[in-house]
């Protein structure tokens, strides 16, 4: 039976498609009302898969999965009522006006005709998107598409939110807008947001509580404070080397020994070591490297997205590493400062 | 049992307005979303109904009035088959393609609601070129144009009955290369093999058996009954043939097809 109180429970849910791929298995996943709840992982981890069984889209091979106490697989049809969804790709009645498009998916929530253009007129000009309104969608830019499946999400202030990647292609503004828009539907509202997404620094914000899923398992759970911890109070040492220095294979063992290193590309180089040893660490990394070789170099206590690299073993995409150097930037300011 | 009834005619009311308004709005959709293609969707129904018109009438090679009634009256079926199978099921592997599905899907809708409009939508956009091609072969073939008012049920019922075999084959192939083949193979057998456009007895016995279990069939016939002022016994047969096609047609999607992404 479901627990209550619980926005979505998932127990021992398990699929495998009928070619014999395995897309979850065996996934337990607890979502709070009143919280925002991020599902990270690699491409291909099965975060699509879950969400679309939470939707009862896709049946679950065992296992059961309940949205507010109804089951998924039994009664999808209520399911629905309860979910505001947006999905990652494109979505339907792309060759319609914004304003229409948003029209027709009020109605088809559910919503009076007043009710659907009151809610619709009130998100535009919250977000300040009135631009959108007399465009095809499919004419609209890839942040406005996706603020208008943000403004069809949140119609009829759906008890649960599931929003797949919903700040891509968005830009910073904006960004910040959206999620306070689902801070404000979880806080005062008592919604409960499913959050899917690869941008680990940006999830960290704003999630209260995260899974860490790869290859259909949960590989760790918890408040993004509790999973950092798991890396105790490590410090990470980024260093960025000039054109035409390139590490040798004993310069790499070298570093190897000194912390739990990983390289993005060529000439980035991510360092894990423990605070106590920083200070030793750069003068070693100096002295194996020589000065002349480092562009740049900053400090940061460990992130989220640390947590990721070390569990998921993987890199994340190129597009994410810049956005992430781009964010710490204005984190760690102050530490690289004082250094230099 | 007093307190029961009452409260199942309510749920029964509340799902058939929950429909209704479902095949409503779904419906303006894909009305409003043909609005950017009208006139290249307009053109093209048109050109290829009056093309199978006259490209029957060359083979013939007759301009017989009552030959080109039948040929007449088999391009606007063909153009309801073309509606019913091959958009509904382009409609439906295009957009389990692009992810729309997975949209509407997500939405508490019907998806008997859904099919119900794909069909009506493309139904509304075939409707200019079937009355083209009737105007157009009437003054060709020169046989006079008298309507019954029963051909407003006859395009309806032709379209639904059709709509089941597009939805299944749409839906139900995962490739849409493959479903977009197997509904254009369906459309070339409706074409060649049944009797829409080649007359009923010089089909080989068995296209004859066939025929007799196609809905097409009884659509091409109804509509040929339709073009005469008289309401025949014949015509109300085609017509409840039609309906039962039509609601089994309904009933297989309601039943079979799943709002399922599998």
């Amino acid at each position: 039976m479901p627990r209550p109180g619980l926005a979505v429970e998932a127990i021992d849910l398990s699929k495998t498609y009928r070619n014999g791929v395995v897309a979850n298995e065996q996934l337990n996943v607890a979502v709070r009302r009143g919280q925002v709840y991020g599902l990270l992982g690699p491409n291909g981890a099965g975060k699509s898969t879950f969400v679309q069984q939470v939707m009862g889209l896709i049946r679950p091979s065992s296992g059961r999965v309940w949205v507010f106490g109804v089951d998924a697989d039994q009664d999808p049809e209520r399911v629905k009522r309860m979910i505001g969804y947006l999905p990652q790709t494109s979505f339907a009645m792309r060759d319609l006006l914004a304003e229409e498009a948003i029209y027709f998916t009020g109605r088809l929530k559910g919503l009076s005709h007043k009710e659907t253009l009151r809610q619709r007129d009130s998100y535009i000009e919250q977000f300040e998107v009135d631009e959108i309104r007399r465009k095809p969608i499919n004419q609209l830019s890839g942040g406005m598409q996706r603020m208008t499946g943000f403004i069809m999400a949140l119609l009829g202030s759906p008890p649960l939110l599931v929003l797949d990647e919903p700040t891509n292609d968005l830009d910073p503004l904006r960004r910040r807008a959206v999620w306070e828009a689902i801070r404000r539907a979880v806080v005062y509202d008592g919604a409960a947001c499913l959050l899917v997404t690869h941008n680990v620094l940006e999830a960290e914000r704003v999630v209260d509580s995260v899974a860490l899923i790869d290859e259909g398992r949960v590989l760790a759970e918890g408040t993004p404070g509790a999973m950092k911890s798991r890396l105790g109070d490590s410090i990470r040492l980024e260093l960025w080397l000039r054109d035409g220095a390139e590490l040798s294979k004993a310069q790499e063992s070298h570093l190897h020994m000194l912390g739990a290193l990983h390289q993005p590309r060529p000439r980035h180089l991510l360092l894990r070591v423990p605070q106590e040893r920083v200070g030793r660490t750069i003068d070693s990394v100096l002295a194996e490297i020589g000065a002349d070789a480092v562009e740049d170099f900053r400090l940061a206590t460990a992130s989220l997205e640390d947590v990721y690299v070390e569990m998921v073993g993987r890199s994340l995409g190129e597009s994410e590493e810049s956005e992430a150097a781009e964010q710490s930037d204005q984190e760690h300011v102050g530490a690289e400062s004082a250094l230099r | 049992m007093t307190s029961t009834n009452p409260s199942r005619l309510d749920a029964a009311w509340r799902r058939f307005t929950h429909f209704w308004r479902n095949y409503y709005h779904l419906s303006a959709v894909i009305v409003l979303e043909f609005r950017q293609w009208i006139t290249m969707i307009l053109s093209i129904s048109v050109l290829l109904n009056l093309g199978m018109v006259f490209a029957f009438s060359f083979i013939s090679g007759s301009r017989e009035p009552e030959i080109g009634r039948y040929f007449v009256s088999g391009a606007a079926v063909m153009s309801l088959v073309t509606l019913g199978i091959m958009m509904v099921a382009q409609d439906m592997a295009q957009s389990r393609r692009n992810g729309a599905i997975l949209y509407y899907a997500s939405l508490p809708i019907s998806k008997t609601a859904f099919i119900l409009a794909v069909v009506t939508g493309n139904g509304i956009a075939a409707i200019p070129g079937m009355i083209i091609t009737l105007l157009v072969g009437s003054w060709y073939f020169g046989f006079p144009l008298a309507l019954n008012p029963l051909i407003f049920a006859v395009v309806p019922l032709s379209a639904i009955s059709l709509a089941g075999v597009g939805a299944a084959i749409g839906l139900g192939i995962p490739n849409w290369r493959v479903a977009g083949l197997v509904a254009q193979a369906t459309m070339f057998f409706i074409m060649f093999f049944a009797p829409v456009m080649i007359p009923f007895e010089r089909l080989p016995a068995v296209l004859q058996y066939t025929g007799m279990v196609l809905p097409p069939t009884y659509a091409a016939q109804a509509f040929r009954a339709a073009l005469q002022p008289e309401i025949t016994a014949v015509l109300l047969r085609d017509l409840a043939i039609l309906a039962v096609f039509g609601l089994g047609s309904l009933a297989i999607v309601a039943r079979t097809l799943k709002w399922r992404l599998e």
